[in-house]
Protein backbone atom coordinates (compact mmCIF):
# COMPACT_ATOMS: atom_id res chain seq x y z
CA UNK A 1 0.00 0.00 0.00
CA UNK A 2 1.32 3.38 -1.30
CA UNK A 3 1.13 6.31 1.60
CA UNK A 4 -0.41 9.16 0.49
CA UNK A 5 1.75 12.47 0.58
CA UNK A 6 -1.67 14.45 -0.47
CA UNK A 7 -4.79 13.92 -0.59
CA UNK A 8 -7.59 16.67 -1.86
CA UNK A 9 -11.48 16.21 -0.80
CA UNK A 10 -13.44 18.58 -3.07
CA UNK A 11 -10.98 21.84 -3.10
CA UNK A 12 -12.74 24.79 -5.01
CA UNK A 13 -11.77 28.06 -5.24
CA UNK A 14 -13.67 31.14 -7.08
CA UNK A 15 -12.42 34.65 -7.94
CA UNK A 16 -15.67 36.36 -8.08
CA UNK A 17 -17.79 34.76 -10.16
CA UNK A 18 -14.70 32.57 -11.97
CA UNK A 19 -14.85 29.21 -10.86
CA UNK A 20 -10.60 28.87 -10.90
CA UNK A 21 -11.02 24.95 -9.42
CA UNK A 22 -14.32 23.29 -9.15
CA UNK A 23 -14.23 20.59 -6.69
CA UNK A 24 -10.78 18.81 -7.40
CA UNK A 25 -10.24 15.33 -5.90
CA UNK A 26 -6.67 13.64 -6.11
CA UNK A 27 -4.17 11.60 -4.15
CA UNK A 28 -0.26 11.78 -4.53
CA UNK A 29 1.65 9.00 -3.42
CA UNK A 30 4.85 9.06 -2.08
CA UNK A 31 7.64 8.58 -5.00
CA UNK A 32 4.96 9.24 -7.62
CA UNK A 33 6.04 11.59 -9.99
CA UNK A 34 2.55 13.17 -10.32
CA UNK A 35 1.86 15.56 -13.62
CA UNK A 36 -0.79 18.22 -13.41
CA UNK A 37 -1.80 18.71 -17.30
CA UNK A 38 -4.27 21.61 -18.41
CA UNK A 39 -4.48 24.49 -20.60
CA UNK A 40 -3.41 27.85 -19.54
CA UNK A 41 -6.13 29.02 -16.95
CA UNK A 42 -7.57 25.37 -16.55
CA UNK A 43 -6.49 25.96 -12.55
CA UNK A 44 -3.32 23.95 -12.24
CA UNK A 45 -1.50 26.71 -10.05
CA UNK A 46 -4.82 27.53 -8.43
CA UNK A 47 -4.57 24.24 -7.49
CA UNK A 48 -0.88 24.44 -6.52
CA UNK A 49 -1.48 27.61 -4.71
CA UNK A 50 -3.69 26.34 -2.64
CA UNK A 51 -1.40 23.17 -1.43
CA UNK A 52 1.41 25.59 -0.83
CA UNK A 53 -0.70 28.20 1.37
CA UNK A 54 -0.87 31.33 -1.11
CA UNK A 55 -4.15 31.00 -2.04
CA UNK A 56 -7.18 29.88 0.13
CA UNK A 57 -9.57 27.08 -0.94
CA UNK A 58 -13.39 28.51 -1.06
CA UNK A 59 -14.48 25.01 -0.34
CA UNK A 60 -13.05 21.64 0.42
CA UNK A 61 -10.00 21.10 2.06
CA UNK A 62 -6.33 19.21 1.75
CA UNK A 63 -4.36 16.21 3.84
CA UNK A 64 -1.16 16.94 3.52
CA UNK A 65 1.29 13.77 5.59
CA UNK A 66 -1.66 13.12 7.01
CA UNK A 67 -2.54 15.91 8.16
CA UNK A 68 -5.45 18.35 7.83
CA UNK A 69 -6.25 22.43 8.52
CA UNK A 70 -3.47 24.12 10.39
CA UNK A 71 -1.80 20.88 11.29
CA UNK A 72 -1.22 20.27 7.08
CA UNK A 73 -0.02 23.92 7.08
CA UNK A 74 2.80 22.84 9.50
CA UNK A 75 4.00 20.05 7.40
CA UNK A 76 4.63 22.66 4.30
CA UNK A 77 8.22 23.35 6.16
CA UNK A 78 8.74 19.42 3.92
CA UNK A 79 7.38 20.57 0.96
CA UNK A 80 9.59 22.60 -1.96
CA UNK A 81 7.91 24.70 -4.03
CA UNK A 82 8.10 26.58 -7.11
CA UNK A 83 4.92 28.50 -8.11
CA UNK A 84 4.68 31.01 -10.91
CA UNK A 85 7.39 32.25 -12.31
CA UNK A 86 11.01 32.29 -10.29
CA UNK A 87 11.42 35.32 -8.16
CA UNK A 88 14.51 36.77 -6.85
CA UNK A 89 16.15 39.62 -5.30
CA UNK A 90 17.31 40.91 -8.72
CA UNK A 91 20.54 42.77 -7.51
CA UNK A 92 21.58 39.46 -5.14
CA UNK A 93 23.37 36.62 -6.74
CA UNK A 94 22.23 33.12 -7.14
CA UNK A 95 23.91 32.17 -3.91
CA UNK A 96 22.99 35.37 -2.09
CA UNK A 97 19.61 34.55 -2.67
CA UNK A 98 19.57 31.23 -1.33
CA UNK A 99 21.31 32.41 1.91
CA UNK A 100 18.20 34.53 2.37
CA UNK A 101 16.20 31.99 2.31
CA UNK A 102 18.37 29.18 4.47
CA UNK A 103 18.62 32.31 7.02
CA UNK A 104 14.60 32.26 6.88
CA UNK A 105 14.27 28.77 6.73
CA UNK A 106 16.66 28.38 9.79
CA UNK A 107 19.26 26.05 8.22
CA UNK A 108 22.28 25.97 9.33
CA UNK A 109 23.96 23.78 6.64
CA UNK A 110 25.06 26.57 4.23
CA UNK A 111 26.86 24.05 1.99
CA UNK A 112 23.94 23.07 0.90
CA UNK A 113 23.74 26.49 -1.16
CA UNK A 114 26.54 24.71 -3.64
CA UNK A 115 25.21 21.55 -3.36
CA UNK A 116 21.63 22.67 -5.04
CA UNK A 117 23.24 24.83 -7.42
CA UNK A 118 25.23 22.51 -8.89
CA UNK A 119 22.37 19.80 -8.86
CA UNK A 120 20.43 22.57 -11.29
CA UNK A 121 23.56 23.34 -13.27
CA UNK A 122 24.32 27.33 -11.63
CA UNK A 123 27.34 26.13 -9.74
CA UNK A 124 29.19 28.03 -12.42
CA UNK A 125 27.36 31.20 -12.52
CA UNK A 126 26.48 30.67 -8.47
CA UNK A 127 28.18 34.27 -8.02
CA UNK A 128 26.05 36.26 -11.07
CA UNK A 129 23.49 38.55 -10.08
CA UNK A 130 19.98 37.55 -10.63
CA UNK A 131 19.18 40.32 -13.12
CA UNK A 132 21.57 38.92 -15.52
CA UNK A 133 20.38 35.30 -15.87
CA UNK A 134 18.68 34.42 -18.55
CA UNK A 135 15.14 32.78 -18.59
CA UNK A 136 16.07 29.13 -18.13
CA UNK A 137 18.60 30.06 -15.35
CA UNK A 138 16.09 31.72 -13.54
CA UNK A 139 13.58 28.74 -13.95
CA UNK A 140 16.85 26.59 -12.87
CA UNK A 141 17.36 28.73 -9.66
CA UNK A 142 13.98 28.42 -8.66
CA UNK A 143 14.18 24.65 -8.34
CA UNK A 144 17.33 25.37 -6.71
CA UNK A 145 15.50 27.21 -4.44
CA UNK A 146 12.41 24.30 -3.95
CA UNK A 147 15.45 21.77 -3.36
CA UNK A 148 16.30 23.91 -0.50
CA UNK A 149 16.53 21.70 3.06
CA UNK A 150 15.92 18.48 1.16
CA UNK A 151 12.48 18.43 0.72
CA UNK A 152 10.31 15.23 0.63
CA UNK A 153 7.40 16.65 -1.65
CA UNK A 154 8.43 19.18 -4.66
CA UNK A 155 5.90 20.91 -6.15
CA UNK A 156 7.01 22.98 -9.68
CA UNK A 157 5.04 24.90 -11.42
CA UNK A 158 5.84 24.93 -15.23
CA UNK A 159 9.77 24.32 -14.85
CA UNK A 160 9.85 23.68 -18.26
CA UNK A 161 8.83 27.08 -19.44
CA UNK A 162 11.20 28.93 -20.74
CA UNK A 163 14.08 26.33 -21.17
CA UNK A 164 16.07 25.42 -24.42
CA UNK A 165 15.84 21.32 -25.23
CA UNK A 166 18.95 20.58 -23.80
CA UNK A 167 18.13 22.15 -19.94
CA UNK A 168 14.66 20.15 -20.78
CA UNK A 169 16.44 16.83 -21.10
CA UNK A 170 19.36 18.00 -17.97
CA UNK A 171 15.97 18.86 -15.86
CA UNK A 172 14.27 15.82 -16.58
CA UNK A 173 17.07 13.68 -15.43
CA UNK A 174 17.40 15.72 -12.58
CA UNK A 175 13.96 15.09 -11.82
CA UNK A 176 14.30 11.15 -12.25
CA UNK A 177 17.52 11.41 -9.95
CA UNK A 178 15.72 13.22 -7.28
CA UNK A 179 13.22 10.61 -7.43
CA UNK A 180 15.27 7.68 -7.41
CA UNK A 181 18.18 8.65 -5.53
CA UNK A 182 16.46 10.94 -2.57
CA UNK A 183 12.56 9.74 -3.25
CA UNK A 184 11.54 12.89 -3.58
CA UNK A 185 7.76 13.05 -5.05
CA UNK A 186 7.21 15.61 -7.36
CA UNK A 187 4.14 17.32 -8.47
CA UNK A 188 4.74 18.91 -11.68
CA UNK A 189 2.49 21.27 -14.05
CA UNK A 190 2.49 21.72 -17.74
CA UNK A 191 0.59 22.56 -20.85
CA UNK A 192 2.53 20.35 -22.40
CA UNK A 193 1.39 16.64 -22.12
CA UNK A 194 4.35 15.02 -24.05
CA UNK A 195 6.89 16.73 -21.64
CA UNK A 196 5.09 15.37 -18.27
CA UNK A 197 4.83 12.14 -20.22
CA UNK A 198 8.64 11.82 -20.01
CA UNK A 199 8.68 11.94 -16.69
CA UNK A 200 5.17 11.80 -14.77
CA UNK A 201 4.03 8.57 -13.70
CA UNK A 202 0.67 9.71 -12.97
CA UNK A 203 -1.07 12.39 -14.79
CA UNK A 204 -4.01 15.09 -13.91
CA UNK A 205 -5.80 16.67 -16.69
CA UNK A 206 -7.72 19.70 -15.57
CA UNK A 207 -9.65 21.90 -17.51
CA UNK A 208 -11.70 24.97 -16.76
CA UNK A 209 -11.52 23.80 -13.11
CA UNK A 210 -12.55 20.49 -13.40
CA UNK A 211 -10.58 17.54 -12.97
CA UNK A 212 -11.44 15.60 -16.06
CA UNK A 213 -9.64 12.47 -15.56
CA UNK A 214 -6.50 11.14 -13.32
CA UNK A 215 -4.67 8.18 -14.76
CA UNK A 216 -1.64 6.38 -14.84
CA UNK A 217 0.81 6.19 -16.95
CA UNK A 218 -0.19 2.69 -18.04
CA UNK A 219 -3.76 3.91 -18.60
CA UNK A 220 -2.63 6.42 -20.70
CA UNK A 221 -0.27 4.00 -23.17
CA UNK A 222 -3.29 2.33 -23.39
CA UNK A 223 -5.99 4.84 -24.05
CA UNK A 224 -3.55 5.92 -26.09
CA UNK A 225 -2.78 3.02 -28.70
CA UNK A 226 -4.61 1.66 -31.73
CA UNK A 227 -8.16 0.52 -30.92
CA UNK A 228 -11.75 0.22 -31.17
CA UNK A 229 -14.11 2.32 -29.10
CA UNK A 230 -17.84 0.94 -28.41
CA UNK A 231 -20.08 3.53 -26.69
CA UNK A 232 -23.35 1.53 -25.78
CA UNK A 233 -26.57 2.11 -23.14
CA UNK A 234 -25.32 -1.27 -20.88
CA UNK A 235 -21.72 -2.08 -21.02
CA UNK A 236 -22.18 -5.63 -18.80
CA UNK A 237 -24.56 -6.23 -21.40
CA UNK A 238 -22.20 -5.02 -24.27
CA UNK A 239 -19.45 -7.58 -22.04
CA UNK A 240 -21.40 -10.72 -22.31
CA UNK A 241 -21.84 -10.40 -26.23
CA UNK A 242 -18.70 -9.75 -27.24
CA UNK A 243 -17.21 -12.74 -24.93
CA UNK A 244 -19.83 -15.07 -26.26
CA UNK A 245 -20.93 -14.37 -29.39
CA UNK A 246 -18.71 -12.17 -31.43
CA UNK A 247 -15.71 -13.78 -29.79
CA UNK A 248 -13.70 -10.56 -28.66
CA UNK A 249 -12.26 -11.44 -25.51
CA UNK A 250 -9.10 -8.13 -25.66
CA UNK A 251 -10.57 -5.26 -24.19
CA UNK A 252 -11.25 -2.70 -21.42
CA UNK A 253 -14.29 -0.95 -20.02
CA UNK A 254 -12.75 2.49 -20.05
CA UNK A 255 -15.92 4.10 -18.45
CA UNK A 256 -19.38 3.12 -17.47
CA UNK A 257 -20.64 3.54 -21.03
CA UNK A 258 -17.33 2.81 -23.22
CA UNK A 259 -15.37 0.10 -23.60
CA UNK A 260 -12.09 -0.35 -25.68
CA UNK A 261 -11.14 -3.06 -28.20
CA UNK A 262 -7.61 -3.76 -28.95
CA UNK A 263 -8.23 -7.03 -31.08
CA UNK A 264 -7.29 -6.14 -34.51
CA UNK A 265 -9.37 -6.16 -37.64
CA UNK A 266 -12.42 -6.61 -36.26
CA UNK A 267 -15.85 -6.01 -38.22
CA UNK A 268 -17.65 -3.31 -36.88
CA UNK A 269 -21.08 -3.99 -38.46
CA UNK A 270 -21.02 -7.60 -37.10
CA UNK A 271 -20.19 -6.29 -33.65
CA UNK A 272 -23.30 -3.71 -33.86
CA UNK A 273 -25.48 -6.45 -35.81
CA UNK A 274 -24.96 -8.44 -32.24
CA UNK A 275 -25.40 -5.38 -30.17
CA UNK A 276 -28.54 -4.44 -31.24
CA UNK A 277 -29.91 -8.09 -31.58
CA UNK A 278 -29.38 -8.74 -28.22
CA UNK A 279 -31.45 -4.81 -27.32
CA UNK A 280 -28.06 -3.06 -26.50
CA UNK A 281 -28.64 0.53 -27.65
CA UNK A 282 -24.88 1.36 -29.68
CA UNK A 283 -24.52 4.79 -29.23
CA UNK A 284 -20.41 5.05 -31.42
CA UNK A 285 -18.52 2.76 -32.12
CA UNK A 286 -14.91 4.18 -34.43
CA UNK A 287 -11.39 3.67 -34.89
CA UNK A 288 -9.38 5.17 -32.39
CA UNK A 289 -5.62 5.45 -31.59
CA UNK A 290 -4.17 9.14 -30.83
CA UNK A 291 -0.96 10.49 -30.11
CA UNK A 292 -0.58 12.98 -26.53
CA UNK A 293 -1.29 16.14 -28.34
CA UNK A 294 -4.73 14.92 -30.19
CA UNK A 295 -5.50 12.48 -27.00
CA UNK A 296 -5.47 15.67 -25.13
CA UNK A 297 -7.64 17.37 -27.49
CA UNK A 298 -10.05 14.75 -27.04
CA UNK A 299 -10.20 14.73 -23.60
CA UNK A 300 -10.94 18.92 -23.83
CA UNK A 301 -13.22 18.18 -26.38
CA UNK A 302 -15.41 15.63 -24.27
CA UNK A 303 -16.54 18.28 -21.78
CA UNK B 1 10.83 35.51 13.80
CA UNK B 2 14.03 35.54 15.21
CA UNK B 3 15.01 33.30 11.24
CA UNK B 4 13.05 35.96 9.13
CA UNK B 5 14.65 39.08 11.30
CA UNK B 6 18.76 37.49 10.14
CA UNK B 7 17.53 37.01 7.07
CA UNK B 8 16.14 40.62 6.41
CA UNK B 9 19.58 42.03 8.29
CA UNK B 10 21.36 40.20 5.22
CA UNK B 11 19.66 41.34 2.98
CA UNK B 12 19.43 45.64 4.07
CA UNK B 13 22.93 45.89 3.26
CA UNK B 14 22.41 45.15 0.44
CA UNK B 15 19.26 47.16 -0.37
CA UNK B 16 19.95 50.79 -1.99
CA UNK B 17 17.26 52.72 -1.28
CA UNK B 18 18.15 52.54 2.22
CA UNK B 19 21.59 53.74 1.49
CA UNK B 20 19.82 56.38 -0.54
CA UNK B 21 17.76 56.93 2.86
CA UNK B 22 20.23 57.65 5.01
CA UNK B 23 21.79 59.68 2.60
CA UNK B 24 18.89 61.82 2.48
CA UNK B 25 18.52 62.38 5.99
CA UNK B 26 22.34 63.15 5.89
CA UNK B 27 21.81 65.86 3.71
CA UNK B 28 19.02 67.60 5.37
CA UNK B 29 20.92 67.60 8.19
CA UNK B 30 23.75 68.83 6.88
CA UNK B 31 21.87 71.73 4.96
CA UNK B 32 20.45 72.86 8.28
CA UNK B 33 23.84 72.68 9.88
CA UNK B 34 25.52 74.41 7.30
CA UNK B 35 22.27 77.32 6.79
CA UNK B 36 21.14 77.18 10.95
CA UNK B 37 17.90 76.99 9.53
CA UNK B 38 15.18 73.95 9.62
CA UNK B 39 14.33 72.25 6.92
CA UNK B 40 11.33 70.90 5.61
CA UNK B 41 9.91 69.20 2.94
CA UNK B 42 6.41 69.16 3.35
CA UNK B 43 4.43 71.06 1.81
CA UNK B 44 1.78 71.40 5.25
CA UNK B 45 1.09 74.20 7.19
CA UNK B 46 3.85 74.50 9.69
CA UNK B 47 4.91 78.38 10.08
CA UNK B 48 4.42 78.84 14.17
CA UNK B 49 8.03 77.35 15.37
CA UNK B 50 9.92 78.41 12.46
CA UNK B 51 8.98 81.92 12.75
CA UNK B 52 9.25 82.03 16.47
CA UNK B 53 12.74 82.86 17.11
CA UNK B 54 12.43 82.20 20.78
CA UNK B 55 12.58 78.43 19.74
CA UNK B 56 16.46 77.21 19.40
CA UNK B 57 17.00 75.66 15.94
CA UNK B 58 17.33 72.34 17.02
CA UNK B 59 14.06 72.03 18.31
CA UNK B 60 12.98 73.92 15.52
CA UNK B 61 13.81 71.12 13.35
CA UNK B 62 12.83 68.62 15.74
CA UNK B 63 9.31 70.14 14.72
CA UNK B 64 10.10 69.33 11.18
CA UNK B 65 10.54 66.16 11.93
CA UNK B 66 7.17 65.66 9.37
CA UNK B 67 9.94 65.37 7.13
CA UNK B 68 10.60 61.58 7.57
CA UNK B 69 7.06 61.05 6.85
CA UNK B 70 8.75 61.23 2.90
CA UNK B 71 11.93 59.76 3.64
CA UNK B 72 10.41 56.39 5.48
CA UNK B 73 9.01 55.24 2.41
CA UNK B 74 12.46 54.01 1.34
CA UNK B 75 12.42 51.39 4.36
CA UNK B 76 8.68 50.65 3.65
CA UNK B 77 9.06 50.52 0.06
CA UNK B 78 12.47 48.11 0.34
CA UNK B 79 11.49 46.01 3.09
CA UNK B 80 7.12 45.07 2.44
CA UNK B 81 7.02 46.64 -1.34
CA UNK B 82 9.69 44.36 -3.23
CA UNK B 83 8.26 41.47 -1.52
CA UNK B 84 5.08 41.64 -3.36
CA UNK B 85 6.05 43.67 -6.97
CA UNK B 86 9.11 41.08 -7.08
CA UNK B 87 7.21 38.16 -5.98
CA UNK B 88 9.62 36.93 -3.58
CA UNK B 89 6.92 36.88 -1.37
CA UNK B 90 5.44 33.63 -2.85
CA UNK B 91 8.58 31.94 -1.49
CA UNK B 92 8.66 33.14 1.61
CA UNK B 93 4.67 32.19 2.63
CA UNK B 94 4.87 29.11 0.26
CA UNK B 95 6.72 26.58 2.40
CA UNK B 96 7.56 28.06 6.11
CA UNK B 97 5.85 30.97 7.07
CA UNK B 98 2.33 31.46 8.11
CA UNK B 99 0.72 34.91 6.76
CA UNK B 100 0.01 36.18 10.71
CA UNK B 101 3.81 35.17 11.39
CA UNK B 102 4.65 37.07 8.22
CA UNK B 103 2.51 40.37 8.67
CA UNK B 104 3.59 40.49 12.25
CA UNK B 105 6.98 40.26 11.43
CA UNK B 106 7.20 42.96 8.73
CA UNK B 107 5.01 45.06 10.65
CA UNK B 108 7.70 45.28 13.79
CA UNK B 109 10.74 44.54 11.49
CA UNK B 110 9.79 47.57 9.75
CA UNK B 111 8.98 49.60 12.69
CA UNK B 112 12.18 48.76 14.40
CA UNK B 113 13.94 49.99 11.12
CA UNK B 114 12.15 53.37 10.97
CA UNK B 115 12.44 53.53 14.37
CA UNK B 116 16.57 53.03 14.51
CA UNK B 117 16.34 55.72 11.57
CA UNK B 118 14.30 58.29 12.91
CA UNK B 119 16.28 57.94 16.66
CA UNK B 120 19.37 58.08 15.10
CA UNK B 121 18.96 60.89 12.52
CA UNK B 122 18.05 62.96 15.35
CA UNK B 123 20.52 62.07 18.44
CA UNK B 124 23.36 62.68 15.96
CA UNK B 125 21.57 65.95 14.92
CA UNK B 126 21.70 67.11 17.97
CA UNK B 127 25.41 65.97 18.67
CA UNK B 128 26.34 67.86 15.76
CA UNK B 129 24.22 70.63 16.14
CA UNK B 130 25.90 70.97 19.93
CA UNK B 131 29.41 70.75 18.41
CA UNK B 132 28.98 72.94 15.71
CA UNK B 133 26.60 76.01 17.48
CA UNK B 134 27.21 75.05 21.06
CA UNK B 135 25.36 74.53 24.51
CA UNK B 136 24.42 78.15 24.21
CA UNK B 137 22.28 78.10 20.74
CA UNK B 138 21.03 74.20 21.33
CA UNK B 139 18.25 72.96 23.31
CA UNK B 140 19.18 71.18 26.97
CA UNK B 141 19.49 67.05 25.99
CA UNK B 142 17.12 66.22 28.32
CA UNK B 143 14.66 68.25 26.74
CA UNK B 144 15.55 67.53 23.01
CA UNK B 145 15.05 64.18 23.97
CA UNK B 146 11.99 64.47 25.89
CA UNK B 147 10.29 66.05 23.12
CA UNK B 148 11.85 63.31 20.41
CA UNK B 149 10.42 60.73 23.56
CA UNK B 150 7.32 62.30 22.56
CA UNK B 151 6.87 61.94 18.81
CA UNK B 152 7.86 58.86 18.69
CA UNK B 153 4.03 56.88 19.13
CA UNK B 154 3.37 60.03 16.55
CA UNK B 155 6.38 58.43 14.06
CA UNK B 156 5.04 54.30 14.68
CA UNK B 157 1.36 55.10 14.02
CA UNK B 158 2.87 57.13 10.82
CA UNK B 159 4.67 53.91 9.96
CA UNK B 160 1.95 51.38 11.02
CA UNK B 161 -0.20 53.07 8.20
CA UNK B 162 2.53 52.71 5.90
CA UNK B 163 2.99 49.16 6.65
CA UNK B 164 -0.56 48.72 6.40
CA UNK B 165 -1.05 50.34 2.95
CA UNK B 166 2.14 48.52 1.90
CA UNK B 167 -0.34 45.05 2.04
CA UNK B 168 -2.97 46.61 1.01
CA UNK B 169 -1.78 48.08 -2.33
CA UNK B 170 1.34 46.21 -2.75
CA UNK B 171 2.49 47.58 -5.72
CA UNK B 172 5.46 50.63 -5.58
CA UNK B 173 4.42 53.05 -8.19
CA UNK B 174 1.10 53.06 -6.72
CA UNK B 175 2.21 52.97 -3.09
CA UNK B 176 4.74 55.77 -3.49
CA UNK B 177 1.98 58.13 -5.83
CA UNK B 178 -0.34 57.75 -3.38
CA UNK B 179 2.11 58.39 -0.44
CA UNK B 180 3.86 61.16 -1.99
CA UNK B 181 0.55 63.09 -3.95
CA UNK B 182 -1.70 62.68 -0.46
CA UNK B 183 0.14 65.22 2.03
CA UNK B 184 0.45 67.85 -1.23
CA UNK B 185 -3.44 67.31 -2.49
CA UNK B 186 -4.16 67.56 1.78
CA UNK B 187 -2.48 71.11 1.76
CA UNK B 188 -3.25 72.37 -1.04
CA UNK B 189 -7.23 71.87 -0.02
CA UNK B 190 -6.57 73.50 2.98
CA UNK B 191 -5.14 76.17 0.90
CA UNK B 192 -7.76 76.29 -1.15
CA UNK B 193 -10.28 76.25 1.43
CA UNK B 194 -8.47 79.45 3.05
CA UNK B 195 -8.73 81.48 -0.30
CA UNK B 196 -12.18 80.59 -0.67
CA UNK B 197 -13.20 81.44 2.70
CA UNK B 198 -11.13 84.84 2.61
CA UNK B 199 -10.86 84.08 6.62
CA UNK B 200 -9.85 80.94 8.14
CA UNK B 201 -13.06 78.06 7.64
CA UNK B 202 -13.74 75.61 10.57
CA UNK B 203 -13.17 73.25 7.83
CA UNK B 204 -9.63 74.38 7.09
CA UNK B 205 -9.11 74.88 10.79
CA UNK B 206 -9.65 71.29 11.40
CA UNK B 207 -8.00 70.31 8.19
CA UNK B 208 -4.90 71.89 9.92
CA UNK B 209 -5.24 70.57 13.43
CA UNK B 210 -5.50 66.62 12.04
CA UNK B 211 -2.25 67.50 9.81
CA UNK B 212 0.75 65.52 10.62
CA UNK B 213 2.77 68.57 10.35
CA UNK B 214 0.69 69.98 12.58
CA UNK B 215 0.60 67.52 15.14
CA UNK B 216 4.42 66.99 15.42
CA UNK B 217 4.51 70.28 15.36
CA UNK B 218 2.66 70.93 18.05
CA UNK B 219 3.96 68.10 20.55
CA UNK B 220 7.27 69.57 19.99
CA UNK B 221 5.76 73.29 20.58
CA UNK B 222 2.80 73.03 22.84
CA UNK B 223 4.32 69.71 25.09
CA UNK B 224 2.78 71.74 28.10
CA UNK B 225 -0.48 71.07 26.54
CA UNK B 226 -1.62 67.74 28.34
CA UNK B 227 -4.68 67.65 26.97
CA UNK B 228 -3.35 68.09 23.34
CA UNK B 229 -0.97 65.47 23.98
CA UNK B 230 -3.27 63.13 25.76
CA UNK B 231 -4.86 63.04 22.60
CA UNK B 232 -2.25 63.17 19.55
CA UNK B 233 -0.44 60.21 21.95
CA UNK B 234 -3.60 58.20 22.38
CA UNK B 235 -4.89 58.36 18.78
CA UNK B 236 -1.29 57.28 17.72
CA UNK B 237 -1.32 54.45 19.97
CA UNK B 238 -5.09 53.61 18.97
CA UNK B 239 -3.85 54.06 15.47
CA UNK B 240 -1.04 51.58 15.64
CA UNK B 241 -2.83 49.10 16.93
CA UNK B 242 -6.15 49.43 14.68
CA UNK B 243 -3.88 49.06 11.29
CA UNK B 244 -1.84 45.64 12.84
CA UNK B 245 -4.89 43.93 13.58
CA UNK B 246 -6.97 45.69 10.39
CA UNK B 247 -3.38 44.79 8.63
CA UNK B 248 -3.25 41.46 9.83
CA UNK B 249 -6.98 40.47 9.77
CA UNK B 250 -6.95 41.66 5.46
CA UNK B 251 -3.70 39.93 5.02
CA UNK B 252 -4.85 36.56 6.07
CA UNK B 253 -7.72 37.19 3.58
CA UNK B 254 -6.53 38.20 0.56
CA UNK B 255 -4.78 36.75 -2.39
CA UNK B 256 -0.79 36.49 -1.32
CA UNK B 257 0.46 36.80 -5.27
CA UNK B 258 -1.59 39.04 -7.68
CA UNK B 259 -2.70 36.45 -10.19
Amino acid sequence: MHEAILTTNNLTKQYGSTLALDGADLTVYKGDIFGIVGRNGAGKTTLLKIISGLSNQTKGEYTLYSETGNDARKQRRRVGCLINEPSFFRNMTAQQNLKYYCLQKGITDLSQIDKVLTTVGLGDIAKKKFKDYSTGMRQRLGIAFALLDSPDFVMLDEPINGLDPIAISELRETLFRLNREREVTLMISSHILSDLYAVANRFLFLEKGRVLKLISKEELDSECSRCTVLRTDDVNKTVTVLEKIVGITDYKVTDKNELRIFQNDIDTIKVTKALVQNGIGVASIYDSGVNLEEYFKQLIGSI
Amino acid sequence: MINMAKADLYRLVRIKSIYLCISAISVMYLINLITNQPIIITAGYQTETLSDSSVSIDIAMLSCNFNYYFLMLFPVSALIISDFSGGMISNTLSSFTSRNKYFAFKFMFTQCLSLVLFWAGNSIYYLLHLICYGSGSSAPANEFFRLLLIQTPIFIAMISLFVFLAFLIKRATVFNTIMISVPILYSGLIRLLMLVRSTKSFAAEHLVTYDLTTVFERVTRLSSDTKYLFEAETASFLLSAVMFLVGIRYFNKCEAIRE
